[in-house]
């Protein structure tokens, strides 16, 4: 009997001793667990089957390419509101070295912060790096985004376990599906850029002018295979150093350019090789082509003389 | 091969010249006449038979859009609609290192969002479909796409697909006669997996149409060869590797042809010891249909780098990472669907011919539909032994005209569009047959073409010996 009021004793002490710790909540993140995890649910909030789901959801969430810490916790509404709340995840991200290596400042920590009586006090922030959104779709106001709707509202109806389940399902869809920024263009790439506005019409006028001279000097003597492959050669290799030169420096005129040349291209040659350009000159043509049958009857004359050579005949 | 035996009808039935000689000129140009009338005849009929194939496969698509499952890769497809716009801004994000830039190469999309457009939608749709999650997460989320985008895709793939009906009927009626046109054509239209696909709004109907039109490219470039035709095809096969990458496999047979003629012309020349040479090393001149042929391959490359603005940064590594990407997606879907797998190329061809032959079979499906379930069991393997005919024949035919027969040519692209899939196949899902349909259906309708041919030429009582030779010589 004696034993049993001592055990009772000693719980009640203990529970008025942590009862008022568990209504403060977590202050402090825990101690950084040897390997990084994916998801971590500090106050055990979540029976095991969500659990698995939800760190299911956190490993997935890595395929955005971004390093990313879920962390859960129970909190009081003061704990819970948003600058102590930012506070703290940012705290966490320095801590637990949430980033790809050390220094890399690219870590991203998604941090719920639960108020078991008054979920609608719970919130929802996030803490990144410099280098965090440099190569990635995702930006802060689109997770921002999602926190201020789909969580949001998922707080508001005392859901943490839908809360997170859409915090990072959706911050996943956005990473993986919006693309990066394009890179800036810098130094020589943007000279080129620069450059190319007043090159490039200068270049197709250019080109024009040599396919019309061309086209002229066609029409009076009639078209010539070797210049045809002679300027057609010459142009597409402009166009090939004007195209490089316009992705290098990301130059829409610059493309627009190479392609229009391409075009005034393509039409000369297409004129030059039919009527009238053909058929103006057509004695030329027929007297310049080798039909096949005159071909074989050249071939079947060698063969004979060949023949002759080898056998001595009509000597 | 139609024009040729109408020329040599047209030469046999013209009167003989001495008979005419005291006629008027107009009487002597009489040949010409009616082998001009002939031919305007012949275009004719063949305008109104893809008229009617044209119409026939329309109605058939079209009917059955609305009552056609949703498939999930058509969230994707309709959402990267906005691809087309997204070209004329070949350095904005969308071309960026990215997950659905670098998953899919663009014509594809580029044909939905053009699809779009024409109906009078506009290129901002449904966010893509996220295959990770549930349906109803993805519904919640927005990626089902709009009824009406749905429609306007489907609808323009059924369009496509119509068009693709009548230039197999082409392609055919090319290779041998107006018969095995039809045959081809309603062969396509009623094969259940063309059908499906094609009142999907997926990109495998733009590829269809796409080889569709790289065959009859070629047919043409073997016939009349010009460097317009060679530079078609070259484009043609950049744009159907822009669309599904295995069509860029398809310029290695054509440049294989061009090679072998430009050295055995260059034999030839030596062992003749002609002195003059047109071109540089004893090869012959730029003209020759060598030069054609092996020009595609560069054509191609150029067209696939040239419509896919992700790859201009860095051409090579990009494609490589592409095709590395392609192979960890058939990894996981071969992990992730057991039923589908397919562990050897041995494998690979026995599902193609159990898929072809009895899950996808024209002719079973046909007899299924008037009702003839159990015939339709027996039977159904007839597409793959017509096919595999059809194959045999034009190889027969092509080896015996050479290598510039354009028998050779239509021949060597469908078993190397086959060997690549069969190949690469790692999973045997059901989109992947449809190139090798297109295949089996020009085989099936060459094989009934010249069969009828040799049966008209066998039971016509004027007919002479050399008509009969016009089919296969």
């Amino acid at each position: 009997m004696m034993r049993r009021v001592l055990a009772l004793l000693v719980l009640s002490i203990l529970a008025a001793g942590v009862a008022p710790v568990l209504a403060a909540g977590q202050e402090t993140p825990d101690e950084r667990p040897e390997n990084l995890p994916y998801f971590y649910d500090a106050a055990g909030m979540f029976p095991e089957d969500q659990r698995n789901t939800l760190a299911r959801d956190a490993q997935l969430l890595q395929s955005t390419g971004i390093p990313t810490l879920v962390y859960v916790r129970e909190a009081s509404a003061a704990q819970a509101a948003i600058e102590e709340s930012q506070d703290f995840a940012d705290q966490l991200r320095t801590d637990w070295g949430v980033e790809s290596e050390e220094g890399a400042d690219d870590g991203l920590v998604l941090l719920v912060s639960w108020v078991p009586n008054t979920p609608q006090a719970s919130t929802a922030v996030f803490s990144y790096g410099a280098a965090t959104f440099e190569n990635s779709g995702l930006t802060p106001e689109a997770i921002q985004e999602t926190i201020d709707t789909s969580v949001a509202s998922l707080i508001d109806q005392g859901k943490p376990f839908e809360t997170l389940v859409y915090l990072m399902r959706e911050t996943r869809y956005t990473g993986i599906y919006s693309p990066p920024p394009p890179p800036a263009i810098e130094g020589m790439a943007r000279t080129i850029h620069e450059s190319l506005d007043w090159v490039t019409p200068v270049a197709v006028i250019a080109v024009t002018l040599l396919l019309a001279s061309r086209s002229i000097a066609f029409w009076r003597t009639g078209p010539v295979s070797r210049e045809i492959w002679s300027v057609t050669g010459g142009v597409l290799a402009a166009v090939l150093v004007m195209w490089m030169a316009a992705v290098y420096a990301q130059s829409r005129t610059g493309v627009a350019g190479a392609l229009i040349i391409l075009a005034l291209l393509a039409l000369a040659c297409w004129l030059w090789t039919h009527t009238p350009f053909t058929t103006r000159h057509a004695t030329l043509a027929r007297r310049r082509s080798v039909p096949p049958t005159r071909r074989l009857m050249r071939q079947r004359h060698q063969l004979r003389q060949m023949f002759a050579r080898a056998t001595g005949a009509g000597r | 091969m139609a024009d040729h035996s109408f020329s040599s009808t047209a030469t046999h039935d013209a009167p003989p010249a001495a008979a005419h000689a005291t006629e008027p000129a107009r009487a002597v140009a009489m040949p010409t006449d009616r082998w001009q009338a002939m031919r305007r005849r012949s275009r004719l009929v063949d305008m109104v038979i893809i008229a009617l194939i044209f119409i026939t496969a329309l109605v058939t698509y079209v009917s059955g859009i609305e009552e056609t499952a949703f498939h999930q890769d058509e969230s994707r497809w309709i959402n990267r609609a906005h691809y087309l716009g997204d070209l004329f801004d070949p350095f904005g994000p969308t071309w960026n290192d990215q997950y659905l830039t670098r998953g899919q190469p663009p014509v594809g999309s580029y044909m939905m969002g053009l699809g779009l457009v024409v109906q009078g939608r506009d290129l901002d749709t449904n966010p893509a479909y996220d295959f990770r999650r549930t349906r109803e997460f993805n519904q919640e989320f927005g990626t089902i796409p709009a009824y009406d985008d749905l429609i306007a895709g489907r609808r323009w793939n059924s369009f496509l697909g119509a068009v693709s009906a009548s230039l197999v009927y082409l392609i055919v009626r090319r290779l041998t006669n107006p018969v095995g046109g039809i045959a081809a054509s309603l062969f396509l239209i009623a094969n259940p997996l063309q059908t499906w696909h094609n009142r999907l709004a997926l990109a495998d109907t733009a590829l269809t149409l796409t080889l569709a039109l790289l065959m009859l490219c070629v047919i043409q470039l073997m016939r009349r060869p010009s460097w317009g035709w060679a530079i078609a095809s070259g484009i043609l096969i950049g744009l159907g590797g822009a669309n599904k990458f295995t069509p860029i496999a398809l310029a290695a047979p054509l440049a294989l042809i061009g090679a072998v003629m430009l050295i055995r012309a260059w034999f030839d020349r030596r062992s003749l010891r002609a002195d003059h040479s047109p071109c540089f090393l004893g090869f012959p001149s730029f003209r020759d249909q060598g030069w054609m042929l092996v020009s595609i391959p560069f054509t191609a490359l150029a067209t696939f780098v040239a419509v896919y603005p992700y790859l201009w940064p860095d051409p090579i590594r990009r494609t490589l990472t592409l095709i590395q990407f392609r192979q960890d997606e058939m990894a996981n879907q071969y992990r992730l669907y057991p039923r589908f797998r397919t562990d050897t190329p041995l494998d690979a061809l026995e599902r193609t011919v159990v898929a072809l032959g009895d899950a996808w079979s024209s002719t079973g499906h046909f007899l299924e539909s008037i009702g003839f379930n159990t015939l339709a069991d027996n039977v159904s393997q007839l597409d793959i032994v017509l096919a595999v005919t059809g194959i045999v024949l034009l190889l027969w035919i092509g080896i015996r005209k050479g290598l510039r027969s354009a028998e050779l040519a239509i021949v060597s692209l469908i078993i190397f569009q086959a060997a690549t899939i069969v190949l690469n196949m790692r999973v045997d899902f059901e989109r992947y047959y449809l190139p090798i349909l297109l295949g089996e259906v020009v085989a099936i309708g060459s094989v009934i073409g010249i069969v009828t041919s040799l049966a008209w030429h066998a039971f016509q009582p004027t007919s002479r010996p050399d008509q009969s030779r016009a089919v296969t010589s």
